[in-house]
């Protein structure tokens, strides 16, 4: 379908605007961050006199590191936990029937209807119970099952072509090296798009971490930087700082992924 | 190398019997095809020999031993699939000694066996591309070569040939057939096309509704099919079926002396008719109106109303009579072909 040309015009304004209504808020918070702090609430988006001292002042700050170094590691772990749970679950529901496999896979798909916050209460309750109040453990381990990630997945693995799983098997490889050497390495975009979701998910969480959270043990960076928001004093200079470094991983990981999406799809086709 | 035997293999799917009571024997070295339409249950069978789906019932034997409940992957079988199932992620290399990799066996021995199997299938210079980076006839080479790499005991081909154009299919049959004689593996082969049949099987095993209705070697199955569904199956354009009430020129007394009474319905092979002149004087006429004419060059097959349908007639490509005309055609008795109410040969 051909758009006639004013459609167009409209179609493309309401595109800049969804943009500008996106980038318009990081713009701001990136600008801050090079202004001293006489220019911070001045309205011109340009600092007049550019600066590096908010990012130093953070750099300085110990604490920040720390706060950086509890977010990348419970992320890592976290994310690498819940795809491998969910690969191995959405393998199972794929390739196996089972007793109750249609109950069990409900139940999967009731628990992405749950909100979060619905299960929060007993989580944390959990959470205390095992002493794991304000460490690492508190921010991985409940979140591990990841049944959105397990039904996206369970959805690849259905779209598996079967014969090279007849392929693999009549080659002598049993059902773990089937997935290993020869799923796996062909659903790279899933796994890199539901890596990216994740990640982003994971890095930018901040009820859960709040809750379960207390000393710079496991307060994230999300948490963290609210230190440059004090009642009586607040560094928006270095808070800017501060967002924009914490945001970088994410964007980092997004274009890093986004690109191999990109090359997987555009390179390969499943049929041999 | 070894023989396989199907022993009353039945295999349902729900409600519905795919395979029914299926016993074949194929003797070592042999090239067997299994041909019929879709949904005859010829693939069925064939993955059941290959252990991708277990029968409902019935053994499988592979060289005398019982490999009924032996998973895929211990049977030293290979397969070469209709898409190929090609490892996309793989180069041509890794595709070929994956099976052998998993073996775990000594890299130099895995080089070797890649690099012999490359050499036989033309191979060498592909070896570092991927299978996207492969034409359809490439692709399927490899898949042979995966499948010959291992040494198996018995090759098992699904449709490997559908996806390629006519001129490639016959390239490919041939070279199939000849790697097949030269390595002497027992071969069990699936295909509809009965081209491919005919020309590459030792003994052709025809299916329909999930059985057997006849197993033989090509010739004689063309010549003497055992019922009503491989007379019409076998043979491009089919053989003509007629009543025997209908108006075989000589009449009744040449219907008889053909011994057609006795059959429900009479077949006739395109080839067998012949264009007559107004002298000429068959064991058999068939009077009718021509309606087609399909100069092929080397054949002409015409379209002859007959009493109502259509009589297929295969003549040399040097005849090319006018459409519209009244024609004969005439066969001897010995080319009619007698089937009971059943459907069942009738002499034989």
């Amino acid at each position: 379908m051909v758009l006639s040309r004013s459609w167009q015009v409209v179609g493309h304004t309401v595109i800049l605007l969804l943009c500008l209504a996106v980038l318009m808020p990081m713009a701001i918070v990136v600008a801050t961050s090079f202004k001293p702090p006489n220019e911070v609430f001045r309205l011109q988006p340009i600092p007049a006199d550019p600066t590096l001292r908010n990012y130093q002042e953070v750099f300085a700050d110990r604490a920040f590191l720390i706060f950086l170094w509890n977010s990348a590691g419970t992320t890592v772990l976290r994310v690498g936990g819940q795809i491998f749970f969910a690969v191995l679950t959405a393998y199972a529901f794929a390739r196996w029937r089972f007793p109750g496999h249609n109950l069990i896979f409900a139940a999967v798909l009731g628990a992405m209807m749950i909100p979060h916050q619905l299960t929060m209460i007993p989580i944390y309750i959990l959470v205390a119970e095992l002493n794991w109040f304000d460490t690492w453990q508190a921010l991985i381990v409940p979140n591990l099952a990841m049944p959105f990630a397990v039904f996206l997945l369970r959805q690849h693995f259905l779209s598996f072509p079967r014969e090279l799983f007849d392929a693999a098997e009549m080659d002598g490889a049993g059902p773990w090296t089937a997935l290993w050497r020869v799923v796996l390495p062909n659903l790279k975009p899933a796994l890199a798009a539901i890596t990216i979701v994740l990640f982003i998910d994971c890095w930018n969480e901040y009820f859960w971490p709040l809750l379960v959270t207390e000393t710079e043990a496991s307060q994230t960076i999300q948490i963290g930087i609210r230190r440059y928001l004090e009642e009586d004093f607040a560094d928006f200079g270095a808070l800017m700082a501060g967002v924009t470094l914490a945001s970088l991983p994410a964007l980092a990981v997004f274009f890093m992924l986004q690109r191999r999406v990109m090359e997987t799809f555009v390179g390969s086709g499943i049929k041999g | 190398m070894a023989s396989v035997s199907f022993r009353g293999v039945n295999k349902r799917f729900g409600t519905v019997a795919a395979v029914r009571d299926f016993s074949l024997e194929i003797a070592d070295g042999e090239f067997v095809v299994l041909v019929g339409p879709s949904g005859c249950g010829k693939t069925t069978s064939l993955r059941i020999l290959a252990g991708l789906e277990p029968p409902s019932g019935g053994h499988i034997l592979l060289g005398g031993e019982d490999i009924t409940g032996v998973p895929s992957m211990d049977r030293n079988i290979a397969m070469v699939f209709q898409n190929y199932a090609l490892y996309p992620h793989m180069t041509v290399r890794e595709n070929v000694s994956f099976a052998l990799q998993l073996r775990k066996l000594p890299k130099a021995e895995i080089d070797a066996a890649t690099a012999r199997a490359a050499a036989m299938l033309g191979l060498e210079d592909l070896m570092e591309r991927k299978p996207r980076q492969l034409s359809g006839g490439q692709r399927q080479r490899v898949a042979v070569c995966r499948a010959i790499v291992r040494d198996p005991e018995a090759f098992l081909f699904d449709e490997p040939l559908s996806n390629l154009d006519a001129k490639l299919r016959a390239a490919a049959r041939t070279e199939i057939r000849s790697l097949q004689q030269e390595l002497g593996v027992t071969t069990v082969y699936v295909t509809h096309d009965q081209v491919e049949a005919m020309t590459m099987a030792d003994r052709i095993v025809v299916m329909h509704d999930g059985e057997i209705q006849q197993v033989g070697r090509p010739l004689d199955v063309y010549a003497r099919p055992a019922n009503l569904f491989v007379a019409t199956f076998i043979g491009n354009p089919s053989m003509n079926l007629v009543a025997p009430t209908a108006d075989l020129g000589n009449g009744n007394a040449g219907a008889a002396s053909a011994g057609a009474q006795s059959a429900a319905m009479l077949g006739l092979r395109p080839e067998s008719l012949a264009l007559l002149g107004d002298t000429d004087a068959p064991d058999l006429t068939l009077s009718g109106t021509l309606r087609q004419v399909e100069a092929l060059g080397a054949e002409t097959v015409l379209h002859v109303d007959f009493c109502g349908q259509t009589i297929l007639a295969r003549l040399p490509g040097t005849v090319t009579p006018v459409v519209g005309r009244p024609v004969r055609l005439g066969c001897r008795y010995e080319d009619l072909h007698r089937f009971d109410d059943a459907g069942r040969r009738l002499d034989g």
